[in-house]
């Protein structure tokens, strides 16, 4: 009874209504950015690395989590996409 | 409206905000429909079983990441349902949500907290904190929750899944309450509490840094 109240309550008077939707619009928000700042690493790592880094961003922006650990399995080792170092001095 | 009945709408409403929880994909247990749909109820619980599984079997000294293979194994099959439903291949069962929400929700939990603990974030968000890996190197191969655990964690999920269908339809009111509660701890926790979190403490560490 007290919610059935209080909801259209709330509703009813805008600033509450504005003041509820504005902080469920922060959790969305918030996971937005990490999912923006996943994929930069994973396109810089993966540039790093000497493979497709924009490839690598698409898969991971379609497959979210799924298409991370996909990339994480499969990157290369840190510098194996660089040039070999020159062999010392015999 | 008692007070029970109160606390079960509560449940319901806040369930709305995260799920769309169409009845006939919502499993009805102990006289009440469920908070949210079969599919994020077997998250929710998942990701509880998967806290829990951290806490006992998680290896302390080691820095590698949670096993991505089983990890892959165990979050693909929702993928793949809801991609095939999605795309009108099939029409998936309350079952089969469930038990891919399950294995999904046990695989998530490790991976979340990892990543945690590689970023800026690590050792500030409470609760968390007290299972990170003390340090964490995703290019480490001494994985900090290896196969045997997962293997343990999907083990646990199939009993928890048993459970969970063999009480779905009965009237017996505490069925409901054992899955409710931390289904509603699970949504409040991931999405009201540990946003609102993340956000505090990185805008907390870039004034402190400016």
């Amino acid at each position: 009874m007290l919610l059935e109240q209080i909801i259209p309550l709330a509703i009813a008077q805008e600033e509450w209504f504005w003041l509820f939707g504005g902080l469920f619009c922060l959790i969305p928000l918030v996971w937005f950015i990490v999912g923006i700042l996943l994929c930069i690493w994973v396109y810089r790592d993966a540039e790093r690395r000497g493979m497709n880094g924009v490839l690598w961003l698409i898969i991971v922006l379609i497959a979210g989590i799924i298409g991370l650990i996909i990339y994480l399995i499969v990157r290369k080792d840190k510098g194996s996409g660089q040039a070999a170092p020159p062999p010392p001095p015999s | 409206m008692t007070l029970v009945e109160e606390i079960i709408s509560l449940f319901n409403f806040i369930g709305s905000l995260v799920c769309h929880r169409r009845p006939d994909r919502t499993l009805w247990i102990g006289g009440h429909y469920l908070p949210v749909c079969a599919r994020d109820t077997g998250a929710f619980v998942g990701l509880l079983l998967g806290y829990v599984m951290l806490l006992f079997l998680r290896r302390k000294e080691a820095k590698g990441p949670p096993n991505l293979y089983v990890s892959l194994i165990m979050m693909l099959p929702l993928w793949v349902d809801s991609f095939g439903q999605l795309f009108g291949l099939w029409t998936s069962t309350n079952y089969l949500r469930l038990i891919t929400g399950l294995l999904f929700g046990v695989a998530l939990a490790p991976m979340l907290v990892y990543a945690l603990s590689l970023s800026p974030l690590k050792g500030r968000i409470p609760l968390i904190r007290k299972i990170e890996p003390e340090t964490a190197v995703l290019d480490n191969k001494n994985s900090w929750f290896d196969a045997k655990a997962l293997c343990i964690s999907i083990a646990l999920s199939v009993i928890l899944f048993t459970a969970i269908i063999a009480v779905t339809g009965s009237e017996f009111p505490l069925f409901y309450w054992t899955l409710s509660i931390p289904i509603i701890a699970g949504i409040v926790w991931h999405f009201f509490v540990l946003p609102p979190l993340l956000l505090i403490v990185a805008l907390r560490k870039l004034f402190r840094k400016k």
